[in-house]
């Protein structure tokens, strides 16, 4: 039987208030504390209470059974704010030692596109908050939505990361397997282990589809798929949120989830942390993709963030504030620089139609993806204004380079 | 399918939607190969009533001596002062200015507007009864011809379908006019089925009419694609913010004066420019002066189709702040031109576009922000108007007339229409 991998994503934004033109200035508080709370303690009390706990109870059942987390800086950060107690639920798992948790940005931000620098203060923040909320340190790099690509592997392997995940897309693998640990396209190889994006979605995203022909999904089905397949390792990628947020608990996703485990540890299946995984495979073919792929809408690029002018005028103008804000900037500002860095405020404003559209309709707080661009581009301003005179000047400077150097080949 | 239909004047004899809606519909209909005989008020004295152009049926006659193999459209004429968006007392002022000025022909319409309407019904059941022979289904077109229909469905028995374009409440701040809404609710109660322009418009349809769902339809309102639109080629230093349509309380002017003041505090070098006329214009005059606004303001009047276009194609957005919007025509015309286009939350028309940027009415500095935006950040108006215009463009009259044949079949009891689809 084939060990598995499972990695869960846990993430909340800190989603912006209803800000407009007139609020310039005048208004500098960004984020909706009280919407923010609320749907916090809602995915809690849906998802991250019974999830740890059904957690908790697999590795107390099954001595082969691990996860991996990777929880956001944000999510972290919002957790100590308004629900500690949920906090202290991932600490149990962290104490079992058979909990592994993941690198990201502290802001689950697209820093990476946009800025190197900014991109490694933020995976440093994120390192710090870990070692402080959970003491752990991570080793095995999942960057924000799965964004991969040769140059971010290039970045990482000099920082001594033991590993990095991503998509298991065409771009990357061509007509090879999902199910092996390969090597990314770096001087030493890192170890890259890649997401089975069709049995990862049936659970994610198809579990409660009644159209699907596959509907419904059970314990015993799915173990049988997963007990057919040959390879070295299924890597199981998801968000967290999948339990009893995104699939109801009303849809049985709970107790699919725990069966299935009780299912596999009766096979014999182990269950692999991507560390774990690093270790014991050797790993197979190098893999290249000098564009970037992630785990998002169809299409698994970069597209769902940056794929119309609204997101890519957006991201040029929160990073033209980058230089001053740093330089000039009080600590309040760079937490506010951080917060809309991350990449939710860029999902909302997507215009795609079709089935991508509803998804992103569907974790969007706004009317329209319109909405979403005027409310951020307002705060943008006022976060501008913020500035010292001198460093404005500095960062129009800088969106005038900007504007006339397009993001280099190997970001994009 | 074969329609009698009580239409209105198309344009540009008209102003409003009513006239476009009217002539889109029966265009839709007669590319289905549905047979209309169209009703269509005229005016004695009116120069334009011989103006009336049905691009896609070239053997429209005026009045054919008697029905032509082939032709499926025929059009009757039948004399009224009755018009789209008529109230009381301009109907007075017209008929006595007829009394004055040519006393001979005034005895041939009512002396009010509801001795007309009753009049214009009476008319309306003897021509339904001369053609009782070709027409399967009543279709009529909002309150000025509800009774026309209830006439016309009384002496043939053949099943009526009221459109509704708009109500005695879109039209009004209040109640309204009782004789209006009192046609209306024994109309829709008469209707076999009663159409409604929008989710919005059905909405109030139901609530205040009480027209049960088995009884009421939405059949969105539509544009047809055009070979050329007119583009506007000089590049303009001054952003220019367009506000079109009739100018009543109905239309939110004060809203748009309002946040125009505030974008012009914004904006120094921002225009405005008003097309239309209605009972508020000169109210809406008076208060642009007294906010000292008056050099940032056009006010051109009713304007014509092909001068309207080019407005719509000079802008740089439209502004849509309606109370009441049943559809909103006009929104559809301006995205045609890649302008951005800015509506109340509660108009019809949000239910088929998606890209337009949508406000409370009433929430001046709300729209003056989304007003602001469009102007300051060109990512947004290019793709607002970029996508509007692709999305317009999937919209067709025939789409909508289908769905009228729809609704008729299921009062006809034939089987299903194909699909409108060419």
């Amino acid at each position: 039987m084939i060990p598995i991998c499972l990695y869960f994503q846990v993430h909340q934004p800190f989603r912006l208030r209803r800000y407009n033109y007139f609020d310039v200035g005048r208004e500098h508080r960004y984020f909706d504390d009280a919407a923010n709370a609320e749907l916090l303690r809602r995915a809690a009390r849906r998802c991250y209470r019974p999830a740890t706990a059904m957690l908790e109870r697999l590795l107390d059942r099954h001595p082969a059974f691990g996860v991996a987390f990777s929880l956001s800086g944000c999510l972290i950060e919002q957790l100590r704010e308004w629900d500690p107690e949920t906090l202290q639920a991932f600490r149990r798992l962290a104490d079992t030692g058979r909990v592994e948790f993941l690198a990201e940005t502290s802001h689950h931000s697209l820093a990476w596109l946009a800025s190197p620098d900014e991109f490694a203060a933020q995976v440093d923040a994120h390192r710090a908050l870990l070692a402080e909320s959970l003491g752990r340190t991570p080793r095995v790099f999942r960057n924000t939505e799965l964004i991969y690509s040769d140059a971010l592997a290039g970045w990482l392997e000099p920082r001594g990361f033991a590993g990095v995940l991503a998509d298991g897309v065409r771009p990357l693998l061509g007509e090879r397997s999902p199910h092996r640990l390969y090597r990314a396209a770096t001087p030493s190889g890192l170890p890259l282990l890649l997401r089975d994006g069709r049995l990862s979605d049936d659970v994610a995203f198809r579990f409660s589809e009644r159209s699907w022909s596959e509907w419904p999904l059970t314990a015993e089905k799915y173990a049988r798929w997963v007990g057919g397949l040959s390879g070295e390792i299924l890597s199981l990628f998801m968000d967290f949120e999948t339990f009893g947020e995104h699939q109801w608990e009303e849809t049985g996703i709970f107790e699919f989830f725990e069966e299935w485990v009780g299912l596999a540890a009766a096979k014999g299946a182990v269950f692999w942390t991507p560390s774990r995984a690093i270790e014991r495979l050797p790993p197979a073919d190098v893999l290249s993709s000098p564009r970037a792929v992630s785990w998002a809408d169809e299409a698994r690029d970069l597209s769902a963030w940056q794929g119309n002018d609204l997101q890519r005028d957006a991201l040029r103008r929160l990073f033209a504030l980058e230089a001053g804000v740093r330089t000039f900037g009080s600590e309040d500002l760079l937490r506010d620089f951080r917060r809309l860095s991350t990449s939710d405020h860029f999902y909302y404003m997507a215009t795609k139609s079709s089935s991508d559209g509803e998804v992103h309709a569907y974790f969007s707080p706004y009317e329209s993806p319109y909405e979403a661009y005027i409310g951020y581009m307002h705060v943008l301003s006022d976060l501008e204004r913020r500035l010292p005179r001198k460093s404005r000047a500095a960062s129009d400077a800088a969106v005038a380079r900007r504007l006339a150097a397009p993001m280099p080949a190997s970001r994009v | 399918m074969r329609i009698l239909m009580f239409g209105w004047e198309f344009p540009p004899r008209v102003s409003g939607g009513l006239g476009v809606a009217c002539e889109g519909l029966v265009r839709g209909l007669l590319e289905l190969d549905a047979r209309v005989t169209l009703v269509l008020p005229f005016r004695a004295s009116a120069k334009s009533a011989r103006g009336l152009r049905v691009v896609s049926a070239p053997s429209l006659t005026e009045r054919p001596a008697k029905r032509e193999r082939g032709v499926r459209l025929h059009v009757r004429r039948l004399r009224t002062l009755l018009a789209p968006y008529q109230t009381e007392e301009l109907y007075l002022e017209e008929w006595r200015e007829i009394a004055q000025t040519r006393p001979e022909e005034a005895p041939l319409y009512g002396p009010n507007l509801p001795r007309e309407v009753i009049r214009f019904s009476a008319e309306a059941g003897r021509i339904a009864w001369r053609e009782r022979a070709g027409f399967d289904v009543i279709h009529a077109h909002d309150w000025l011809t509800y009774l026309a229909g209830i006439e016309a469905r009384r002496v043939t028995g053949k099943p009526l379908v009221l459109h509704v374009h708009a109500t005695e409440y879109d039209r009004t701040d209040g109640e309204g006019n009782p004789f209006v809404s009192g046609i209306e609710r024994a109309g829709l109660a008469a209707a076999d089925r009663v159409v409604a322009v929008s989710g919005y418009t059905a909405d109030v349809v139901a609530r205040r009419y009480g027209v049960p769902p088995e009884r009421l339809r939405v059949v969105h309102n539509a544009i047809d694609a055009r070979a050329t639109i007119p583009a506007w080629s000089v590049e303009e230093e001054e952003p220019l913010v367009l506000f079109a349509g009739r100018i009543t309380s109905q239309k939110g002017p004060e809203y748009f004066v309002e946040a125009a003041a505030r974008v012009a505090a914004e904006m120094p070098s921002v225009k405005f420019a008003v097309a239309g006329s209605g009972d508020r214009l000169r109210a809406m005059m008076e208060r642009v002066a007294a906010l000292g606004l008056s050099e940032r303001f056009l006010f051109t009047g009713f304007l014509p189709p092909e001068q309207l276009d080019r407005l719509y194609a000079r802008a740089d957005l439209y502004v849509m702040p309606s109370v009441s919007e049943p559809f909103g025509l006009t929104a559809l015309e301006a995205l045609q031109h890649g302008t951005p286009v800015i509506v109340s939350k509660t108009a019809g028309v949000g239910e088929v576009v998606r890209n337009v940027l949508r406000v409370d009415f009433g929430d001046v500095e709300g729209l003056a922000s989304h007003m602001l935006s469009v102007l300051l950040y060109p990512p947004l108006s290019g793709t607002l108007g970029a996508r509007g215009r692709e999305e317009v463009a999937r919209l067709s009259w025939r789409e909508s007339a289908w769905r009228c044949l729809t609704v008729y079949r299921e009062l006809v009891g034939q089987s299903e229409p194909t699909s409108p689809a060419p």
